[in-house]
């Protein structure tokens, strides 16, 4: 039984570590760094997991960190109704828009395509455990060209206090981000967001111009 | 690498004894990684606000609309600086309470503080009639631009959004 916990706890250490100390890709910056976007438009996400309202707790929260790098992000309610407004209800749909027909409506130099592969209860990492798993790439809209992409899991341990040190560690960071919405999914989709797209981590996203840290990278 | 708020869960948790180090440390380390320095922006209700709308949960858009005017207060009052799409977002709720000034007027505050929101600012601003039609609770205030009144025939088929 204690092998069996002192298990659980190495691989799940291991789970948090990997989705931290990203194991060094070579990224490559100069499509980036040439790009030199501005702003970005967050596009609705992609949801492949079981969970409808994944997509909306992605979505809303993805402006922070994304802001807070130094971006102007395109406002998030607005983006969405006036799709609807055009007929464009799905995420699907809204991916298969031209990217020139993006930047014409929206004037954004940038856009985030992100697809919510995990989100909610899930038996296949961790027994009995909330996960989040987005993947994000950001897109150039005046040329098309890829700028950059990532993936972020997080998960966290749904039995409590008792559960292991990756239940421990997810719970205190957690408790600290939002507490004025009970649901804990939506706190961790938070901090996939957060951790997917805060700008200066290896293998990350670039400062933005209006960043203070944008000079010096 | 602990920041504050870090170390004040930290503290708080004192009491559950030999699992603080445990915490703390693993803690640190993913705060390190997760960096939250000083916010450059006041986020207060915005990105709450946000989630709200998109899930459509027939949630009352002039209670938002107040939480936000009091943000606006709460960042004014500490010069704290409100985040992009803030004041857009605040612009939508009065659009869709009928308040046509009112949200013309954040939208152009967004305009002010964000010069990057300036196509989509305007864009909206040629077609915030079409997205006050879809408002739950009509209301008889002209339409921004001058465009007919919904109900009211207009000279382009105003029948885009069907689906």
């Amino acid at each position: 039984m204690m092998k069996i916990m002192l298990r659980t706890g190495v691989l799940a250490l291991a789970l948090v570590l990997a989705g931290c100390a990203v194991p060094q890709r070579n990224v490559d910056y100069s499509a980036f760094r040439e790009s030199n976007p501005a702003s970005i438009l967050v596009l609705p996400p992609l949801n492949i997991s079981v969970e409808p309202a994944a997509s909306a707790a992605v979505l809303a929260q993805a402006t922070y960190p994304l802001a807070e790098s130094g971006y102007y992000v395109v406002p998030v309610a607005l983006m969405e109704e006036t799709f609807r407004q055009n007929g464009l209800f799905t995420a699907d749909e809204i991916h298969a828009v031209p990217a020139a027909k993006l930047r014409e409506i929206f004037g954004a130099d940038a856009a985030l395509y992100m697809t919510v592969k995990q989100y909610g209860s899930s038996y296949r990492v961790v027994t009995s455990s909330t996960i989040v798993e987005i993947d994000a790439a950001l897109v150039d809209l005046r040329t098309g060209a890829k700028l950059w992409d990532g993936t972020k899991v997080v998960a966290q341990r749904s039995d409590g206090g008792g559960g292991g040190l990756l239940g421990m560690l997810v719970q205190a960071i957690v408790d600290q981000v939002v507490n004025t919405l009970s649901d804990r999914s939506y706190a961790l989709a938070g901090m996939a967001d957060q951790m997917l797209l805060r700008a200066g981590q290896p293998g990350g996203l670039l400062y933005g111009p209006r960043s203070a840290h944008y000079a010096t990278q | 690498m602990l920041n504050k708020s870090t170390a004040a869960v930290c503290i708080g948790r004192v009491r559950r004894g030999l699992r603080l180090l445990a915490i703390c440390g693993t803690s640190g380390a993913l705060a390190a990684c997760v960096q939250a320095p000083k916010d450059m922006y006041s986020w207060q209700a915005y990105q709450p606000s946000v989630y709200a709308y998109l899930q459509d949960d027939g949630a009352d858009y002039a209670a938002q609309a107040k939480a936000l005017e009091q943000n606006i207060e709460v960042a004014r009052s500490s010069s704290a600086v409100l985040p992009p799409g803030f004041r857009a977002h605040l612009g939508l709720l009065y659009l869709k309470m009928g308040e046509d000034n009112k949200a013309v007027e954040q939208f152009e505050s967004e305009k002010i503080a964000f010069p990057e929101a300036s196509p989509f600012v305007d864009f909206l601003l040629r077609n915030a009639s079409a997205l006050k039609t879809q408002a739950k609770e009509p209301s008889s205030v002209e339409s921004l631009e001058g465009a007919p009144a919904p109900g009211q025939p207009a000279s382009p088929p105003a029948t885009k959004h069907g689906a």
